[in-house]
């Protein structure tokens, strides 16, 4: 019987209760979204004792359906002050799955201020230990030390920076190899656990119950068709795209469509795009060799193996993984084409725990503030690693990009709703443009597919039948937050969009699990249910329409090489929610 | 009319001499109203391997035609663009 775990870290209790007949179809992003709006008020202060941090794997998470091991963290986000889903692969979803636990919700703040708790879940149950050896740890210690402590466990964690409760801190899951590098990373919701004192959840599934799945034969049927889109369909399959370069397969790629956003998003292209891309590390990782690989799964059961080790030059581990937004953030954003260099800033970021897009868009104004110059690798990683020490500076480049561009007078600022935008740029990809403006998440890419055909016209021209387009790209946006509620990773997506087959696995997957009998339609229509419910959030959080734009600069500043501002008027904008 | 053209992922091991981690540039000489498809045939690529194809920085079909001095740019099927429905493909 599926449970949800309540800890309270006011007076330090934990207490599993009954899932509610409401939630009974709701899993990973579905489960948070509707947790924090029926518990947190979306006036709330995000740091304060009324913000509530809920962790919960996707539905089928738990079961060898292929790439089903996401854990979605959900509550209001520092940094947007909107609702949050951040979504990661590694080791938590399918152990906290196996123990029956459909969400953890974490709520309250200690009475003793700056005091750190472990918080351990095991088959017997749930306890909180003081965790104060762990203070302003980093993230590879701390796995270390609890895996030799508990043994094959998983690791929610926060580093540092969550625990100044800086606006862009992330939380670590570890990945196969017991690392940080899975990270539930946007929106600050490191700051979130920091500031209910949490420091680390250790999931151990040792005895555990394992999953019930209601009708076996369905979901069996289900698993096969997706394990069959998933290997046949070109970005997914084994030699494929994703699996031989990783996401970074797409530097050259939209390098080579303009849309690749250069110094502070003053360029589509970077000069250096090849010294960075997908096929230079997958090279670097042959020549190296060593623990130096592609193809690496981030948790067992993926078959699509997105993921990387980046060995240093002796062919020792150095990060995991390099995967396309770290890489352009740190990359083409601060101008730097040294795969090193970011290598080491990716690190960093898994260490202290922070966000890679948001941090290398940081960086991105700061160089344009001066603080140091585009193109300094190594005073990129000097001013990262302030971070971690705890320095105004450090703090100052750890609370994210708007922070650190109000603080240096720029104007060119790239966020939507206060979060940093990835590797897409909405002037040379407009559809993308209209995911980052009016998804509920503020600048996201995950948030939406294949908007920009629908929606707009060749060449960026409005499509005159544009405002009832807009409906159907509301329909994408519905889609992805149904799969972000499955446990399923997002990028099945790519395969299940093109392979009919392969959606109807996911749904007999969902179904058979949950022994319920649903259409694809009705699954996504709780999506869509999801998505209305994180926008009336917002909206009783004080956000309207004018937040759901690009930045200013987007509209007056050609980029290079197309040489177009973003065109999309406020009216299009403005009609994706329109019923 | 002169083509310059761009070779990515595995479409450079076609030629032995691989430049790495960026693409591979052939300059290619024609004489009449070419096709992007008809230039791939004439290197000696099955259209077929094409994945994407980006003429002058703009995601293009095949049937779309090249004229002097255009920057042609190939990704074969090893390099699926995994955002390709927010890229409109532009014709004729
Ligand atoms: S495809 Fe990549 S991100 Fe997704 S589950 Fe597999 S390794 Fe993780």
């Amino acid at each position: 019987m599926s449970k949800i775990l309540r800890v309270n870290m006011k007076d330090l209790t934990c207490k599993f209760e009954d899932v509610p007949e409401k939630y009974k179809l709701f899993g990973g992003r579905a489960l948070t979204s509707a947790i924090t709006c029926d518990e947190v008020p979306p006036t709330c202060h995000p740091l304060g004792p009324n913000n509530k941090i809920i962790f919960a794997p996707g539905i089928v998470s738990g079961t060898n359906a292929p790439s089903s091991g996401r854990t979605s963290v959900g509550g209001k986000s520092p940094l947007t002050g909107t609702i949050k889903e951040a979504n990661s692969g590694g080791l938590s979803a399918q152990k906290i799955g196996k123990l029956q636990i459909r969400a953890i919700i974490v709520e309250g703040k200690p009475q003793e201020k700056g005091k750190l708790y472990l918080l351990k879940v095991n088959k017997d149950g749930a306890e909180l230990i003081p965790a104060d050896d762990l203070v302003r740890k980093g993230m590879y210690e701390i796995d270390e030390i609890l895996v030799q402590r508990y043994g094959k466990v998983a690791i929610i964690g926060i580093g540092p920076a969550g625990e100044m409760m800086l606006t862009n801190s992330g939380i670590s899951i570890n990945d196969m190899e017991n690392r940080p590098g899975r990270y539930a990373a946007r929106g600050g919701m490191g700051a979130v656990m920091g500031s209910k004192g949490l420091k680390v959840i250790v999931i151990d599934d040792e005895g555990a119950p394992g999953v019930e799945i209601e009708n076996k034969e369905l979901f069996d049927s289900g698993r096969k068709k997706l394990v069959n889109a998933l290997s046949t369909h070109d970005v997914t399959k084994k030699g494929g795209a994703l699996n031989t370069y990783g996401t970074a397969v797409l530097v050259n790629i939209i390098n080579e469509a303009g849309g690749l956003p250069t110094r502070n998003f003053s360029s589509g292209q970077f000069e250096g795009a090849s010294k960075i891309s997908g096929e230079s590390i997958a090279e670097i990782c042959k020549k190296r060799g060593g623990e130096g690989t592609m193809g690496h799964g981030c948790h067992p059961g993926c078959i699509i193996k997105c993921s990387n080790i980046y060995p240093k030059e002796d062919g020792t581990h150095h990060v995991s993984c390099i995967e396309y937004e770290s890489d352009w953030a740190f990359g083409a954003n601060c101008e730097i084409d040294n795969l090193d260099h970011i290598a080491e800033l990716v690190r960093i970021c898994n260490d202290v725990g922070l966000d890679t897009i948001e941090a290398g868009c940081t960086i991105g104004v700061a160089m344009e503030g001066g603080l140091i110059e585009f193109g300094d690798g190594e005073g990129a990683i000097n001013l990262l690693n302030e971070v971690g020490k705890g320095t105004p500076l450090g703090r100052l480049i750890g609370s994210g990009t708007e922070f650190t561009a109000k603080a240096l007078g720029v104007s060119r600022v790239p966020t939507v709703k206060g979060q940093s935008m990835p590797a897409y740029e909405p002037r040379a990809i407009k559809g993308i443009g209209v995911i980052y403006a009016t998804s509920t998440m503020g600048a996201d890419h995950t948030s939406g597919y294949t908007i920009a055909p629908e929606i707009l016209g060749v060449g960026g021209k409005q499509d005159p039948l544009a405002l009832e387009k807009a409906q159907l790209a509301r329909a994408f946006l519905n889609t992805t937050a149904f799969i972000d509620s499955t446990g399923y990773c997002l990028f099945i997506a790519f395969a299940i969009l093109d392979i009919a087959e392969g959606f109807e696995g996911v749904i007999e997957t969902m179904n058979g699990f949950l022994g319920v009998n649903l259409s694809g339609d009705d699954w996504v229509n709780i999506g869509k249910e999801t998505v209305d419910k994180e926008r009336a959030f917002n909206i009783d959080a004080g956000f309207t329409s004018a937040h759901d734009r690009v930045p200013e600069f987007m509209n007056i500043e050609e980029l290079p090489p197309h040489n177009v501002t973003f065109e999309v008027s406020e009216e299009i904008l403005d009609s994706v929610y329109k019923e | 009319m002169r083509i310059e053209v761009h070779l990515f992922g595995k479409l450079k091991e076609l030629f032995p001499k691989v430049k790495s981690g960026g693409s591979l540039q052939l300059i290619i000489k024609i004489k009449n109203q070419n096709t992007i498809q008809d230039i791939v045939e004439k290197i000696g690529i099955s259209p077929k391997e094409i994945r994407h194809a980006f003429l002058n920085y703009q995601y293009s079909s095949l049937d779309r035609k090249v004229k002097d001095g255009d920057r042609l740019a190939l990704f074969g099927r090893d390099m699926a663009l995994i955002y390709r429905q927010y890229f409109p493909k532009i014709k004729d």
